[in-house]
């Protein structure tokens, strides 16, 4: 495999061509861990030589000694890295994302939690200087938070940061709080959970140099195409007359695609114009993360055949935030953390909390990939 | 015009303080929170609120009580990728305009490409003529649309009123500097270009000149005296100027036109006797008027070419099984009607033709 890395950036520097460039990238992540893993294995050899010379003295021998333990802990930790970087890349994960966030269980506390979650994401973004911006934002009817705005009944951030969507996807799934309410008026601990749905996201305008070799708008092959003519296009029409006799502000614009069935609606710009293209742009995104998901139906089959419900899915609560106890527990990677403001405000803790479900991530794609080996070994038998 | 019920302000109110205000003024909760929610963006900016910004955003309600427009206390309106700007004394842009002043666009362009649409030499300079063009949003939107096909494209708007042209060619700048226009300044001649003209008056020879051109698009007044007690909202009765409503204008030898199709007849006459336009595009208010002006253009045609006339929707791009494209037979003719909603403009698209010397067409094809 290193070979063909160093085989094909040769090729690179001769002839440009993207496909190659794209493998080129694809495959550099695994010959650098590949390299890393090959340098600590020759020093370990390199050491274990001084160790067993009889000539080295024995303060030497005594350093050698410090660094091999120290070594063989990063080797192992190169080892993991190596692993994982071997399990295939997921597809999106170079796309820039959206994320919707939802109020689930728990009504007016949900939507409050809801937009706490907003916030969250949103420094968190600013703080890693991905670029964000908010999509969508919709309140519901009732009680509002005291702040004059109504209860959050759907919000959608885009990130435009190509690799968005690998950051953030291990952040999809149900988030649950327990917390005291600030509408709760007898101090009793509630329970409420709210979803987050991450979406690889197509800009509009695919000029700023990204590669989204895939994500061709005009190719029927691509998990982005949408057939215009598969899509209605309602808008908001005035009543009665229309025309010079009323001058309504209604710029919403609602897209159905028929055959799935799937509506997304847009009214937070003045501008239809705007609406419009945003809400073919969510369109698109919820198509191409439906179609992926079809795909990987049969896989996930298998894996779930193998490896129990332990998968993740969008029911599942991936994580849970504890105000009494001032905690932060990500159900998938099992860590605990309590530092819940700093989590809160999007700062290094929620990083922690994201590698770790990363790792985990990357460790369970190899048991479903050594899971799959098994299988098909034993179909061949 | 019915009161609000009590149940309606009470959860408006439940929702924000401020909301039962703007609910006076848009008489809908879902406009109303919305409107609410772009007065709360404008008059912040991104800023933290202060006790200021909180006064300054209930005196905005407040003025949107009195059901003064939302385009007038912003200032502004979007007009597809363009941003207008509104003020009182001007019509407001409207979405219908929009809608159909994209679909034109769409037409020309693939019609340049031989597609299906209508035919125009992209090499040649295209001009067009936008009579009434109020705050410019149509001129500025076909510059927009049409300038990467036509390069040569020239736009004339005209309007009586001099405060609507000041503030088109307000517009124009505005958009030029947003970067929504691609227009040098240095550029002769001027690519669009407003004038303060009667459309009714004898013109001089610089405006006959400007007349002879291949398009002409218009939104002109259309609402009868009655129509403007009865179909208008009070928003725009109060705060919208009649001039650009309700046509008043007295035209000897218009016999058994009504009052408020006057300017219709004026435009058929335009089209057919003093311009050479191929195409006249216009607004019309509802559907008897459509019809109305379908059969005044076809009776008004040239004895030696046949125009055809259709009928443009609300939505003229949009389709839905039964409400889709249809017909109606108007004196023995077939004007085709496209898309959804009301019917909203007239077009008429006449052959090219040669002049004879004695101003009488002559059809080529």
């Amino acid at each position: 495999m290193a070979l063909e890395h160093d085989r094909l950036s040769e090729e690179t520097a001769e002839k440009f061509d993207s496909k190659i460039a794209k493998r080129v990238g694809e495959l550099s992540r695994v010959t650098e861990a590949l390299k890393e893993w090959e340098d600590t294995q020759s020093s370990i050899e390199e050491l274990r030589g001084l160790i067993h010379d009889p000539t080295t003295d024995q303060e030497l021998r005594d350093l050698a000694e410090d660094d091999l333990a120290e070594t063989r802990t990063q080797l192992e930790e190169l080892s993991q890295k190596l692993a994982i970087s071997l399990t295939p890349k997921h597809p999106f994960e170079d796309m820039p994302c959206l994320m919707e966030i939802r109020p689930g269980a728990g009504g007016g506390e949900a939507a409050i939690f809801a937009n706490d979650l907003l916030r969250m994401y949103k420094a968190y973004c600013m703080r890693k200087k991905m670029r964000v911006s908010v999509m969508k934002y919709e309140t519901a009817d009732g009680m509002g938070d005291g702040s004059g705005q109504a209860p959050l009944s759907e919000a959608i951030l885009e990130i435009e940061s190509a690799g968005a969507y690998g950051q953030l996807r291990s952040e999809a799934g149900v988030h649950r709080v327990q917390r005291v309410p600030a509408t709760e008026a007898k101090g009793r601990v509630h329970t409420s959970a709210v979803s987050v749905l991450v979406l690889p996201s197509l800009p509009s305008n695919g000029n700023e140099g990204q590669e989204l070799n895939q994500a061709d708008l005009t190719d029927p092959e691509s998990d982005y195409y949408v057939n215009p003519t598969d899509v209605r296009t309602d808008v908001m029409r005035a009543r009665g007359a229309g025309g010079q006799h009323v001058n309504t502000t209604d710029s919403a614009v609602r897209l159905t695609h028929i055959p799935t069935n799937t509506v997304v609606a847009m009214q937070d710009s003045r501008s239809q114009h705007q609406n419009r293209e945003k809400a073919w742009q969510l369109l698109r995104s919820k198509l191409a993360q439906a179609r992926r998901e079809a795909r990987e139906e049969e896989v996930a089959k298998v894996r779930r055949s193998v490896m129990g419900v332990a998968q993740m899915g969008r029911e599942n609560k991936v994580r849970t935030y504890n105000w009494q106890q001032q905690r932060v527990t990500d159900h998938r990677s099992g860590l605990t953390i309590h530092h819940l403001d700093d989590v809160m405000e999007g700062g290094d803790e929620l990083d922690t909390v994201i590698d770790s479900v990363k790792t985990w991530f990357g460790e369970q794609e190899m048991l479903t990939l050594l899971a799959e080996e098994e299988e098909t070994n034993k179909k061949t038998k | 015009m019915p009161r609000l019920p009590h149940s309606l302000l009470l959860k408006a109110y439940n929702i924000s303080p401020l909301l039962p205000l703007v609910l006076q003024g848009t008489r809908s909760l879902p406009s109303a929170v919305n409107e609410l929610r772009w007065l709360r963006e404008h008059v912040l900016k991104r800023n933290k609120p202060t006790p200021t910004t909180q006064k300054e955003l209930l005196r905005l309600c407040k003025r949107r009580s009195y059901s003064e427009p939302l385009q007038y206390i912003l200032g502004s309106q979007p007009f597809g990728e363009l941003n207008i700007k509104c003020r009182p004394g001007v019509l407001i842009a409207r979405p219908e305009p929009e809608a159909y002043t994209t679909y034109l666009a769409k037409l020309l362009i693939k019609g340049s490409k031989g597609d299906r649409g209508f035919e125009f030499d992209e090499r040649k300079p295209l001009r067009i003529l936008d009579l009434c063009s109020g705050t410019g949003c149509i001129s500025l939107l076909l510059h927009s649309l049409l300038v990467k096909r036509f390069p040569g494209v020239q736009i004339n708007g005209w309007d009586i009123s001099p405060n609507a042209v000041s503030l088109a060619v307000e517009n124009l700048k505005r958009n030029i500097s947003k970067g929504h226009l691609k227009i040098q300044p240095s550029q002769k001649p001027p690519p669009i270009q407003f004038d303060q003209v009667d459309i009714f008056s004898r013109f001089n020879r610089g405006q006959k000149k400007q007349l002879h051109c291949d398009i002409i698009i218009c939104n002109p007044p259309y609402i009868s005296q009655k129509a403007f007690l009865q179909d208008t909202s009070r928003s725009v009765r109060k705060w919208e100027p009649r001039l650009a409503l309700v046509p008043e204008v007295e035209v000897e030898g218009y016999d058994g036109v009504k009052a408020e199709d006057v300017f219709y007849r004026r435009l058929i006459d335009l089209h057919t006797r003093f311009a050479r336009s191929k195409l006249l595009v216009m607004e019309v208010g509802d559907d008897a008027q459509a019809l109305r002006v379908a059969t005044m253009a076809l009776q008004n045609e040239l004895p030696s070419r046949r125009d055809t006339v259709e009928i443009w929707r609300d939505g003229p791009e949009l389709r839905n099984g039964l409400e889709g494209n249809g017909r109606v037979v108007l004196g023995g003719r077939v004007v085709g009607v496209k898309g959804m909603g009301n019917m909203r403009a007239v077009v008429v698209k006449s052959p090219d033709y040669v002049w004879s010397k004695d101003g009488v067409g002559q059809a080529s094809r």
